[in-house]
């Protein structure tokens, strides 16, 4: 869970450094684990996934807009790389690598299952099309977070992985373009295209844009 | 500065890459433009709600269900075998075997592979081709015989050995088939004499026939743990891997 907006948290943090932790010890531990694992120790994997599970499911749920599916996604990701781990050449961090095969993993089951897009339009008129009765905030914040998962549902893939790696999982531009395998301005280029046809998805739902402008558009980050 | 130039780095203000003298520009813009402002409001109304999202947990038994699908790759393999089949089965009892499975429906037509084989440790190992086989030969006191049940049979304690068997099924009969063989850590290749090698990795080329083939490899377990065992075959249009999992406790 976010205390602080990621994009905020970003604002002081070194490139390359997408977590908290420390990646240089954070890249050395998994590498070593991914030795282990490559000799065949499947234990090493366990841990070396274990350690990945959250950001894996987070990515695929940002992805796919569905947690059961998100799940799902997940897990084959998880066991594709475990298949494809002799494969792996430390050429990037190994959770580059990982969430990498994630995306790979959903891509290629958004090509298997083209009624995905259907799907999700009935999602998205599901959830629209709730009634907001209920005066409880936590039932309208919910039900926010619900049109932003439909909206980025929207959002063309390439812009989507972008958005979900760098506004809600905080992931730096280096690390997203190792994931998503472009160049770094490319990242910065999907993200704001990401952005803007998110903010005009937004606008149309009514979940933004209700309010009058109030000055000329600083941040409030400062 | 134009409107296209605006809305571009009006994201990246957001991420604070904006120089003070481009901030300043889009500041003046701003000022001038209604469309732009109520996009830059528009967006900063965006933010702290991408800002506010966060994951699902995890769904219960998410790491038991991965874990479960770990053990389970590969489970349908051959298992470990008594070793004093490796040594005395004749290459023809195995072929007849393998008629067995053709019979069964498989189709099959076998590769009797031993491997193990000799003084020759330079990685990768050349193995020989199953006309020039030179046998492994694994006799000692304290050979595995491990059997049924299936679950049984993929443990071996410290110091035993065992001769692994690994399977490979093909469609149809590949006639210069890549063959590799990945030993784990935990286990340790043997020789003739049952002399430890140091081999983990045997790569080499011979037939594959339609149907199962086998690759029996002599081994001593040597580190606990739970290991992969990992064979690939690759030929004209087909490509496979067999996997097998192995428990080694302690002795």
């Amino acid at each position: 869970m976010h205390n602080t907006p990621p994009y905020m948290k970003l604002v002081d943090r070194p490139e390359g450094a997408s977590s908290g932790l420390d990646r240089a010890s954070a890249d050395a531990h998994w590498a070593a684990l991914v030795k282990r694992a490559q000799h065949g120790d499947v234990e090493a994997f366990e841990r070396l996934a274990g350690e990945h599970y959250q950001a894996v499911y987070a990515f695929s749920v940002g992805l796919s807009g569905d947690p059961a599916e998100a799940a799902d996604v997940a897990q084959e990701a998880l066991l594709k790389a475990y298949r494809k781990l002799g494969s792996y050449r430390f050429a990037a961090s190994f959770r580059s690598w990982l969430l990498q095969v994630t995306r790979n993993t959903f891509r290629d089951r958004i090509r298997a299952q083209q009624q995905q897009r259907a799907k999700m339009q009935r999602l998205a008129e599901r959830t629209v099309s709730q009634p907001s009765a209920d005066p409880e905030q936590a039932l309208v914040a919910k039900q926010t977070r619900a049109q932003l998962q439909v909206a980025l549902s929207q959002l063309e893939p390439q812009f989507r992985e972008v958005v979900v790696l760098f506004d809600l999982q905080g992931f730096a531009y280096r690390e997203i373009a190792e994931i998503c395998e472009v160049p770094m301005g490319t990242v910065k280029s999907r993200l704001r295209r990401g952005r803007d046809g998110l903010r005009r998805l937004l606008v149309a739902d009514g979940v933004i844009g209700c309010l009058q402008p109030k000055d000329d558009g600083r941040s409030r980050s400062g | 500065m134009k409107c296209t130039r605006a809305r571009e780095i009006l994201s990246d203000r957001h991420n604070g890459d904006l120089s003070p003298r481009s901030d300043d520009g889009l500041r003046r813009h701003l000022a001038g433009c209604a469309a732009c402002r109520e996009a830059a409001e528009e967006l900063r109304e965006m933010m702290p709600l991408l800002g506010s999202w966060s994951s699902p947990p995890l769904p219960d038994g998410f790491a038991e269900s991965l874990h479960e699908r770990l053990v389970n790759e590969g489970q349908d393999q051959p298992l470990v075998e008594m070793p004093e089949c490796a040594v005395a089965r004749p290459l023809w009892a195995s072929a007849l075997w393998a008629g067995g499975l053709m019979a069964a429906g498989a189709a099959a037509v076998l590769l009797i592979l031993w491997v193990g084989v000799s003084p020759a440790p330079r990685p990768p190992v050349r193995c020989p081709a199953p006309g020039q086989v030179q046998r492994a030969r694994v006799v000692t006191p304290n050979a595995a015989i491990v059997t049924n049940p299936p679950d049984s049979a993929r443990r071996l304690r410290v110091g035993q050995v065992a001769v692994l068997v690994l399977s490979i099924r093909a469609e149809s009969r590949h006639t210069d088939a890549r063959l590799l063989v990945v030993l784990p850590d935990g286990v340790t290749l043997l020789g003739e004499g049952a002399k430890a090698l140091e081999e983990k990795r045997m790569e080499w080329t011979a037939s594959l026939n339609r149907g199962d083939n086998e690759i029996r490899i002599p081994v001593r377990a040597q580190r606990v743990g739970t290991w992969r065992l990992v064979a690939r075959a690759r030929a004209a249009g087909f490509r496979t891997v067999s996997e097998a999992r192995l428990v080694v406790t302690r002795s």
